[in-house]
């Protein structure tokens, strides 16, 4: 099989994340172009300098990508519109840069927005996928907390993993929400007693285990490490990254995502091991999915990450291996597709020194990675990034 | 308001699921073309009803109001013998690693929907006290 081309010379400027609310008046256009407006003033740029846009939304609908090259009054010559979930980022962020260093565009926005409001998170989850329409959604109607509770129940059974185990991330991710205040639910502590004896929502997830959505918004621009010099930005570099979909299909559960199938390669091609990853962003819409994410990328071994967890600190300060920084989506919120750009964004931040009283000290590499769209029984994309601090 | 679901079973009293007319393999959930071979030529066939719970949850807040009479409503992931895995509606008293089988009945609001029950158990009760009904051939 071949494999990626370095992505050399491109450089990842600029993170924003705003707009977090439980609902909003506002539509996926506004969260879209408010962050679009708000890099263009961190990066001192013309809006007419931006010539590409890639965005992932689930509430755009009827608009798309090129409509909001007319709302927000742009000429673009590269767009692409991704509706890959938690994913998204990461896909954005592959295809932009392939654009950049191709030449089809010099500076290209990566942005995740979605609105939320009273209900829309039904209507989400009822017309999601047609094989979720006609085979999941009328199994009790329970949305994405049914397929993941019986995910979760049978990584339990197979591997030991207790509710504790999946306690220790939602408290460790409470504790780094706690110093980053746009977190929704910064603002209240977490204990293993509060975790524990929180409600039953679909055994066996409980409240504290389950997302809650929200609006907002995450983006950062894409560019050439030399424009962004000329720039006197502070930028992240890609040393790898990769994807795989509808990994190990015969699999009858999925207890494990599309990672194993890249991941040696992905260390090779950055010349790195999962020693040398100072900060880790795994995409959390449940606990048990973060801990296929730390056996699927070598952090321990399948069916390990219980111990892993036991064993390791993950908050930001910890000393450990410091995961979801700024919370994630359980203590953060999940914004819809912004969700799939949270630890991208995040992570940049982190490597240009950006991120406030959540600031893992000294760390140069970033690993994130993402995990989207449960079609049916299990989530299907599977991506990684190994992100490295700029020179300049 | 009740959901218009839309699981687009053949109703009947035996357990049909789509066929590959070319390759034989058995697809569920309903598609136009086999996910084997991606061939259009699909016939719905009866097939080995027997499969085996490998997971299961009990749901506390269903999104539709047709489930939220009868708390907290049980679903399974069956492995079906004949290949697909399937979620169905799960008989009380029946747990992980179970052997059941997987029949289609009518629900609540009309829709053929699956079910799985014990092997050796009658499943008339429990679908009588949660409002589904026996589809007679």
């Amino acid at each position: 099989m071949s494999q990626p081309a370095s992505y050399n010379g491109i450089a990842l400027v600029t993170p924003v994340s705003l707009g977090y609310s439980k609902v909003s008046e506002h539509s996926a256009s506004w969260f879209i172009g408010s962050v679009l407006r708000e890099m263009i003033d961190l990066a001192g740029i013309d809006k007419a300098d931006i010539d590409g846009l890639a965005v992932s939304s689930f509430s755009l609908a009827p608009d798309s990508v090129s409509s909001l090259s007319q709302h927000y009054n742009m000429t673009l010559r590269w767009l692409e519109q991704l509706p890959f979930g938690g994913a998204s980022g990461i896909l954005a962020m592959r295809r932009a840069a392939r654009a950049v260093q191709c030449g089809d565009a010099d500076i290209v926005a990566c942005i995740g927005g979605d609105t939320s409001q009273a209900g829309s998170h039904r209507d989400l989850v009822s017309d999601f996928s047609s094989f979720s329409n006609s085979a999941s959604y009328p199994y009790g109607s329970g949305g994405p907390n049914a397929a993941f509770a019986m995910i979760t129940q049978r990584y339990m059974d197979e591997t030991g993993a207790s509710r504790e185990d999946f306690g220790r991330l939602a408290i460790s991710q409470r504790y780094n929400a706690q110093h980053y205040a746009p977190a929704l639910l910064g603002g209240k502590t977490l204990s293993m007693e509060e975790y524990l004896a929180a409600r039953e929502i679909a055994s066996p997830l409980h409240l504290f285990d389950c997302v809650m959505p929200c609006s907002g918004g995450e983006g950062f621009l894409l560019m050439s490490t030399q424009r962004a010099e000329a720039l006197r930005l502070d930028y992240v570099s890609i040393l790898a990254a990769d994807e795989r979909h509808n990994a190990f299909p015969n699999d009858p559960m999925q207890l494990r995502g599309g990672w194993p199938l890249f991941a040696d390669q992905l260390y090779a091609s950055a010349g790195l091991g999962p020693d040398d990853i100072d900060l880790l962003q795994t995409y959390d819409d449940y606990p048990v999915i973060s801990m296929l994410q730390l056996e699927g990328l070598g952090f321990c071994k399948p069916g390990g990450a219980a111990d892993f967890v036991r064993s390791n600190a993950l908050t930001f300060d910890g000393g450990g291996l410091p995961h979801n920084t700024s919370g994630g989506q359980l203590s953060g919120g999940q914004a819809g597709a912004a969700a799939g750009y949270l630890g991208l964004v995040e992570s940049i931040r982190q490597l240009t020194n950006g991120a406030l009283k959540n600031q893992v000290v000294d760390a140069q590499h970033a690993m994130v990675s993402g995990y989207g769209m449960i079609n049916y029984d299990r989530g299907l994309c599977s991506a990684c990034t190994i992100l490295k601090r700029g020179d300049s | 308001m009740s959901a218009k679901f839309k699981t687009m079973l053949a109703s009947g009293n035996t357990l049909r699921l789509q066929r590959c007319d070319s390759c034989g393999q058995v697809n569920y959930p309903v598609r136009e073309l086999c996910g084997g071979c991606l061939g259009d030529s699909l016939t719905w066939q009866s097939v080995d009803d027997r499969g085996t719970v490998q997971t299961l949850t009990a749901l506390h807040y269903p999104l539709e109001k047709n489930f939220s009479s009868h708390l907290p409503w049980r679903i399974a992931s069956v492995k079906l013998d004949a290949g697909p895995v399937a979620f169905a509606h799960l008989q009380l008293g029946i747990d992980c690693e179970a052997r059941v089988r997987v029949s289609i009945v009518q629900d609540e609001i009309g829709n053929a929907v699956l079910v799985a029950t014990g092997e050796n158990e009658s499943a008339n009760q429990w679908l009588r006290s949660i409002n589904f009904t026996e589809i007679t051939a």
